[in-house]
Formats: C-alpha cells, sequence, structure tokens
C-alpha cells in the first residue's frame, strides 16, 4: 500500500506515460498485423484474427508489466549501494518485505490492465475475443499472480549476482529481452515453428505471457488448466530454492560496502 | 567593474496538493507562489575588490552569485560586469569569470584531477606553458602535488576542495565567485584555503565576491561585507564600521562571590540597564552604551563583585542580529 | 570546430579509462545488445514463416533492414545513450550550472560528454553484420549509393539521439526525474519497423514530427531505389529538419526557463 501511494505521490506524468506506452505500442501492432493479413489474404492465422490480435497487443505487454513489478535494480541496487544494511537492521525479512513491495506495484499495474479491459468491454465489445466471465477472471488472477511470482524468483537470482559483480543492470536487460520474447509478448507463441514451441513448453517462458492471456481470453478446459497451474507451481519452487541458494552463498560474501 | 542596479528576482513554486487527487489537479491547474528571491540590489565593486556576502540560509547570497555568473537570469534590474551582461554569456566573460560552488563539483568524479584539468585546458584554450606553470604553482601552495593524479572520488573533502580551485583558477579568472568554498571542511583545510586565497590575492588581485557561513573567513578575507536578508541588502559596509553602527550595547560580564546577591540582581536588576543573563556564579549583561557605567555601578553597589568586564559585542553576534531581524531596513 | 574535435577526443580518453574500472558490467552489456541484436532477428524471420513479403521487401532486404538499424542503433549506443540516459538527472541536479559558465556550447557538453566504451564492441560487431547482409546487394547497386546509405545510417543515429532530447527537454518544466523516457521507449520500436507498413495519417506523422522511419527504413529504402534517390534524400532532409528545429526551440526555452524558474 505504501508502495502504490509512494508512485501516485511522485509520478504526476505516470497515466501519461502509460497511455503513451499503449499507444505506441498499438500503433505498432496494428500496421504490422493488417500489412501481414493484407498481403497474406486471410482473415485468420494460427488462431487470430485481426481483432483478436490487436487485443493479444493490448493485453501481452500489460501483463508483462505486473510481472516486473519493482523492475531491473529492485535488490541488486541495494546491494552495491550498500543499503542494504538498512533493511538487515529492520525488524523483517528481506525478502518477506521485498515480495510484498514488489507485489504492491504489481498490483498497481494490474489496475491499469483492468481500466484498459473496462474500456474495451464498454466501447469495442466483441464475445468472440473477449467478455468479463467470473470464472474466467479468477483463472486469470490466479495466473497472474503465478507468473509474477515466477518472474520474481527468477529476477532474484539475477539480482543477486550483484553480490560478485558491480553492476549488474544490463543482465537485468538482458532477462527482460529473452522473456519479451520467449514469453510472447513481441509475438504470439503459436507462430512460432512447432518443434521450438514445443522445446519452449519445457521452459518456464510461455508460463509468463502466452499462458495468462490464453486463460483471459480464451478460457482453457478444466484439464489444461489444472495442469498448467501444477507446471506453474513447480517453476515457482525450483527458482526459489535456487534464490535463496544464491542469496545465502551471496549475503556470506557481503561486504557491506559504503557503511 | 561590478555595477548591479535595482537587481529583482522573482521566481514561481509549484505548490502540489498530496496524494493522487493533488496529482490530478496539478495536470489540469497548477498553483504558483511567487517568491522574492532578491529585491532591489544595488552593489559596486572595483578591479580587485573583494567583498564577503553574508546571510541566512535562503537569503539570497547564491541567487546572486548565479545571476552573477550568468547562470540564471534576473527579473528586472541591470547587471554591467566588465561591459558585459552576464546572461548573454558572452564567451568573453566566461573567458575572465570562474564560479567555485562549494556543494557541487565541477570535476569528474571517476578520473584524477589532472584529467580535469586537461579539459578545462582545451575548454579555455590556456596556453600549453601557462598550463603547467599554473598547476605547479597552485598545487604548491595547496600541497595537493602527490594527489592530481588520484581519482577525485579517492580524495579526502579538503583535498577535493583544493583541486576543485585550482580547476577553477587555471585560466586566470579576473573576476572570481565563491559560494561558500569551506563548507563541511575541517578546521585545519578551511585555514588553507583561507591562506591560499589571500595569497592568491596578493598575487593575482582578482575581484572576487565570497559568501560563506564561517565569520572567521569573512573577517580574515574581506574588509568590506554585504548582509542580504530575505533578497534584501542591509548593510553594505567596511567590517570595522560595523562596530560603530550596530553595536549599540556592549556586554559586561561579571562575577558575583555569594548565592543570594546573584538571585536578587536577576530579580531586581533595572531593566533600563540592560539585559541579564545568569550562568553558574556570573552574568553577563547586555547594555546600551550611554548606560555602561550606569550598569556598572548599579553592580558594584548591589552585590560583592570579584571581577567585572566590559567589552564590545562579538562581530559573529552583530551580524548575526542584522542577518536575523526582521522588519526594518537600515541603510 | 578543431577546438570541439580536440575537446571531443579527452571525451572518449575518459570515458575509456573509466569502462575499464567495471570490467564485468563491461561485457555484459556487449552480451546484453547481442542478445537484443539476435531477438530482431528471430523476430522477423518468424513472420516470414508465414509471410513471403512484408512492406513489399522480401526476407533478404528484410534482414538489410534489421542490420541497418542494429547498426544505427549501436552507432547511437556508443556516442549518445549515455548522455541522454543522465541528461534528466543532470539538469535536476543542478549539474548545468558549471557548464553554462563555461565558454563552451553547453549543449555540446551535454550531448558529447560520455562515450559508452563498451558499446563501441558492438559497433564492430553490428558492422560485420551489416557488411554480411549486404553481400547480396553489393554487386547490383552503386558504389556512391552504397556509401550514402551507411552516411544516412550514421545521420539515424543522431536523429535518433534528438527525437530522444524531444522526449527529455520536457524535465526543464516537469523537474521529473525521467522526462518522457517510457513514452519515448514504446514510441522508438517504430524505428524497428519498416515504413511501408504504415498508412495514412500515422505514415505521414512517422516521416515529419517523429520521424522514426527516417533512421533506418528510409535509409534502406534509398539503398533498393533505382530511381527515388533524391526525393527519398529529401523527405530525410525535411523530416530531420523539423525535429533540429523543435529540439533546438525546446532547448533555447528550457535553458531560459531552467535560468528564470530557479534560483
Amino acid at each position: 500500500m505504501m508502495e502504490l501511494r509512494r508512485r501516485v505521490a511522485y509520478r504526476s506524468d505516470f497515466w501519461i506515460n502509460f497511455f503513451g506506452q499503449t499507444f505506441f505500442s498499438l500503433i505498432i501492432a496494428y500496421y504490422l498485423w493488417s500489412s501481414i493479413f493484407k498481403t497474406t489474404g486471410k482473415t485468420e492465422m494460427n488462431g487470430f484474427t485481426m481483432q483478436s490480435m490487436i487485443f493479444y497487443y493490448l493485453v501481452a505487454p500489460l501483463v508483462f508489466r505486473i510481472q516486473q513489478g519493482l523492475g531491473i535494480g529492485f535488490i541488486s541496487r541495494d546491494i552495491y549501494e550498500g543499503s542494504l544494511n538498512k533493511y538487515l537492521l529492520y525488524p523483517v525479512e528481506f525478502f518477506k518485505f521485498k515480495l510484498s513491495t514488489y507485489l504492491a506495484t504489481s498490483f498497481f499495474f494490474a489496475t491499469q490492465l483492468f481500466v484498459i479491459l473496462g474500456v474495451y468491454q464498454i466501447f469495442f465489445y466483441d464475445e468472440n475475443i473477449f467478455q468479463f466471465h467470473l470464472l474466467n477472471i479468477i483463472f486469470f488472477l490466479l495466473a497472474l499472480l503465478g507468473s509474477t511470482l515466477i518472474y520474481f524468483y527468477l529476477s532474484v537470482i539475477f539480482e543477486s549476482l550483484a553480490f560478485w559483480y558491480d553492476n549488474v543492470w544490463s543482465v537485468g536487460v538482458v532477462l527482460r529481452f529473452a522473456t519479451s520474447f520467449l514469453g510472447g509478448a513481441l509475438i504470439p507463441l503459436t507462430f512460432f515453428p512447432i518443434g521450438v514451441q514445443s522445446l519452449l513448453n519445457m521452459t518456464p517462458f510461455p508460463y509468463l505471457i502466452h499462458f495468462p492471456v490464453a486463460v483471459l481470453t480464451k478460457g482453457l478446459p478444466a484439464t489444461e488448466l489444472l495442469s498448467s497451474f501444477g507446471i506453474m507451481i513447480f517453476w515457482i519452487c525450483i527458482f526459489y530454492a535456487v534464490a535463496k541458494l544464491v542469496w545465502n552463498k551471496g549475503s556470506y560474501s557481503y561486504s557491506g560496502v559504503g557503511i | 567593474m561590478i555595477k548591479v542596479e535595482g537587481l529583482n528576482k522573482t521566481f514561481k513554486v509549484h505548490k502540489k496538493e498530496p496524494g493522487l487527487a493533488g496529482s490530478a489537479k496539478a495536470l489540469f491547474k497548477r498553483n504558483y507562489i511567487v517568491k522574492n528571491a532578491l529585491e532591489d540590489i544595488n552593489l559596486n565593486l572595483d578591479e580587485g575588490e573583494i567583498i564577503g556576502l553574508l546571510g541566512a540560509n535562503g537569503a539570497g547570497k547564491t541567487t546572486l552569485i548565479k545571476i552573477l555568473s550568468g547562470i540564471i537570469h534576473s527579473s528586472s534590474g541591470n547587471v554591467n560586469i566588465m561591459g558585459h551582461n552576464p546572461w548573454d554569456r558572452h564567451n568573453d566573460y566566461r573567458k575572465s569569470m570562474s564560479v567555485i560552488m562549494g556543494q557541487k563539483a565541477q570535476l569528474w568524479w571517476d578520473l584524477p584531477p589532472m584529467d580535469g584539468f586537461l579539459l578545462l585546458k582545451e575548454i579555455y584554450q590556456i596556453h600549453h606553458k601557462d598550463f603547467y606553470e599554473s598547476i605547479e604553482h597552485l598545487s604548491e601552495i595547496l600541497n595537493v602535488k602527490e594527489q592530481l593524479n588520484i581519482q577525485v572520488r579517492k580524495l579526502s573533502l579538503g583535498e577535493r576542495m583544493k583541486v576543485e580551485l585550482i580547476a577553477a583558477l587555471l585560466h586566470k579568472p579576473k573576476i572570481i565567485f565563491l559560494d561558500e568554498p569551506t563548507i563541511g571542511l575541517d578546521i585545519s583545510a578551511q585555514k588553507t584555503v583561507r591562506k591560499f586565497i589571500k595569497e592568491y590575492r596578493k598575487e593575482y588581485n582578482p575581484t572576487m565576491i565570497l559568501t560563506s557561513h564561517y565569520m572567521d573567513d569573512i573577517e580574515e578575507l574581506c574588509p568590506r561585507i554585504a548582509i542580504l536578508r530575505a533578497g534584501q541588502k542591509v548593510f553594505d559596509g567596511d567590517l570595522s564600521n560595523l562596530h560603530n553602527q550596530y553595536a549599540k550595547n556592549k556586554l559586561l560580564k561579571a562575577h558575583v562571590k555569594n548565592e543570594e546577591d546573584l538571585q536578587k540582581l536577576s530579580t531586581q536588576f533595572p531593566s533600563e540597564l540592560g539585559t541579564i543573563e545568569l550562568a553558574k556564579n556570573e552574568i553577563s549583561i547586555s547594555s546600551p552604551r550611554a548606560k555602561v557605567m550606569d550598569a556598572a555601578r548599579y553592580l558594584l553597589n548591589n552585590a560583592d563583585i570579584i571581577d567585572l568586564n566590559i567589552k564590545e559585542e562579538e562581530i559573529s553576534n552583530i551580524v548575526e542580529k542584522i542577518m536575523m531581524k526582521s522588519g526594518d531596513k537600515v541603510e | 570546430m578543431r577546438r570541439y574535435l580536440r575537446l571531443y577526443f579527452y571525451f572518449i580518453k575518459f570515458s575509456l579509462s573509466k569502462a575499464m574500472q567495471f570490467r564485468l558490467d563491461f561485457f555484459f552489456r556487449i552480451f546484453m545488445d547481442i542478445v537484443f541484436y539476435l531477438v530482431q532477428f528471430f523476430f522477423f524471420n518468424i513472420i516470414y514463416k508465414h509471410t513471403t513479403l512484408l512492406a513489399g521487401w522480401d526476407l533478404e532486404q528484410m534482414n538489410l533492414f534489421v542490420a541497418a538499424f542494429i547498426f544505427a542503433d549501436a552507432f547511437h549506443m556508443t556516442v549518445f545513450a549515455n548522455n541522454s540516459w543522465w541528461f534528466p538527472i543532470s539538469i535536476n541536479q543542478g549539474k548545468l550550472d558549471y557548464y553554462l559558465t563555461k565558454p563552451v556550447s553547453s549543449f555540446f557538453f551535454i550531448g558529447f560528454k560520455e562515450l559508452a566504451a563498451n558499446s563501441f564492441l558492438n559497433l564492430i560487431i553490428a558492422t560485420g553484420v551489416l557488411y554480411y547482409f549486404l553481400q547480396p546487394f553489393i554487386l547490383d547497386v552503386p558504389k556512391w549509393q552504397i556509401s550514402s546509405f551507411i552516411l544516412l545510417l550514421l545521420h539515424g543515429a543522431f536523429l535518433y539521439y534528438m527525437i530522444y532530447m524531444i522526449f527529455l527537454l520536457p524535465v526543464f518544466w516537469t523537474g521529473s526525474d525521467r522526462g518522457f523516457a517510457d513514452i519515448f521507449y514504446a514510441a522508438e520500436k517504430i524505428t524497428h519497423r519498416p515504413d511501408g507498413i504504415f498508412t495514412g495519417f500515422f505514415r505521414r506523422f512517422f516521416l515529419t514530427i517523429l520521424p522514426f522511419s527516417m533512421i533506418a527504413s528510409y535509409p534502406t529504402r534509398f539503398l533498393f531505389t533505382e530511381t527515388e534517390q533524391l526525393s527519398i534524400f529529401t523527405d530525410i532532409a525535411i523530416g530531420s529538419g523539423i525535429v533540429y528545429i523543435i529540439v533546438f526551440i525546446l532547448w533555447k526555452l528550457g535553458l531560459r526557463n531552467y535560468s528564470s524558474a530557479s534560483s
């Protein structure tokens, strides 16, 4: 909640940036895909019509933004600037503290997504693409939470590298690039060659962006939902364990610069 | 040399209400408060003169320096420095002056000072021979020869200020603005900086404006001072005149032998003779010049006095009083 | 001019010695840009699995276009990116104060002070990539057209920086620590799409007010055309001219505001 207040208080240009971003990414997606649909002469490609494609590009970047929470540097900055000491003195567990501010930020970005969905529902209502269905929304929220946790612990692992290497900002950027491409934010995963798709399914990436958006738009069958959530929990546990391990190793070698 | 006439500076501060609603409102309509940073400032400096600028935080010292060095515009009034209007930012003017801000570094943080000097050599197009002579000479006086090739971030605060001074003086400016050059330095570093400025002035005779929080800086370096209060100049003249004009009171200090007298004095001392303060078995009385003798007589008659002392008021106290006093403006 | 070149030589020297101090970050950043390049190529190659033409270009042409914007990006990253990154922060911390008192253009200081030594290696890689994808065309296109293409890409890198400044200069008024950088990051992706996909109002928009299409797409088009060299060149001149005028005005107004609004 503090995180929310902080963001609102210091970022009056926050909404301007948000609308600007959404606007440009939609423009680019719209022209790119209408050009592709026109040249190929098809009305449907790999499960997408022009309309549902636009909706995809409306939602996918926002879903990805939600997962990124506090953004690159949310731990590494504390480490190399030495402000980690401050947190270590607080009577709270560092991990829990970071996780809660991270989720609070994610929650804030989620409100943006729901503003967009509301606007879409009112002005461009198309029952083939998206409709407010309570069950879908609940599963979507669960998928969002799960994917955010995966990305959080994955980031913790990379951010903790700052214990050994001063500045790991660029590593965070690499993770972001890779995820946005392999998770489906740049182009829907159904467009990838079949072989690549089944390879990707063995990684956590499709569960980050592709899966939550599919839950929201298509309302997947129960069996698939169940197995997907199972795999998500599996990844969360794996990354949680690795993150703990790396963190513990790192904090031993932590020198507490700049005390 | 420097001529300032009727200088005013106002600026707007945007006032934001807290919270989301406040931010949203601020997008459409902003509430501004107009602040007067400087009001009707007049100032004349001859070539080679040095003036100490005093004032509380926010009195307008830094604003004045920024205007004179051309960093910011004035709102109205005339400034003429060697025929230039500073905020035209004419290259001739910029080459002949220098600004040193104690709170802001100009040298590159991650590089040794020497690298920064070389860049300044290019910027000011300093002649090769002059450049190396200046560095040799200045680093000798300031005793930082060893430090010239160590990264700035690894230098101590005092050393950093010294190399900043060298950086600012390489092009032999005719006018130097020093804004809090000793801020944050320890006593011995303060002394070195003061001594350096003194020697530098003897040698090159630049025109200087110096602001400082430390009265010692001013007393040692500036025969002339100007005091700013809330954007207005309330004193401009010789430091020595300050006593005659403003030290309306003298200070009496007396040791009193017994506790009873002390108590009696503190309650019964007539207020028209001055204000009294107690500390252990000592009392101090700030008394108007004309009443000093009466006050002393009253003390001797009414108490058992061991020792009596009459002094002029401390200069820093006078300055502080002028700086803080609100209301009437003194010419 | 020679003086400014000498100054720039110092900037390069300083940046190099600074970069040497953080060696790991140095290599990480090179790696980061390589991942970025790979993603761009994969993206278009996946699209061409589903279509043979996009915006009138085949895959071979599109790969050259990708190589072209990667080259412009690497040049921009090397020369300008660090400076635009620090720009809003410097303004807010009042770093401009010292620059203004120096007898040198402040805009030069702000724009060229930091060079990214690590990105220089990426620039070499990007040059290699560009050379590789130029091969299919190198025999059919006249030499002067190829060299103009390279020059236009270098200009594109500068133009990219100037468009970025349009989004950053408002910090003079808003006082925020990022300006509208977030919008810029969303908008700059137009650079990575061929101009041929855009039509109507937005096509004109991306050729004039925010001429992202002039950075790499038009230079690539310039390489492919046999008859329209002159008109493409004029379009680039007009589009970037508008940006330069806007930046110039914003900079002057911003400086005036900086000088009159602060105390």
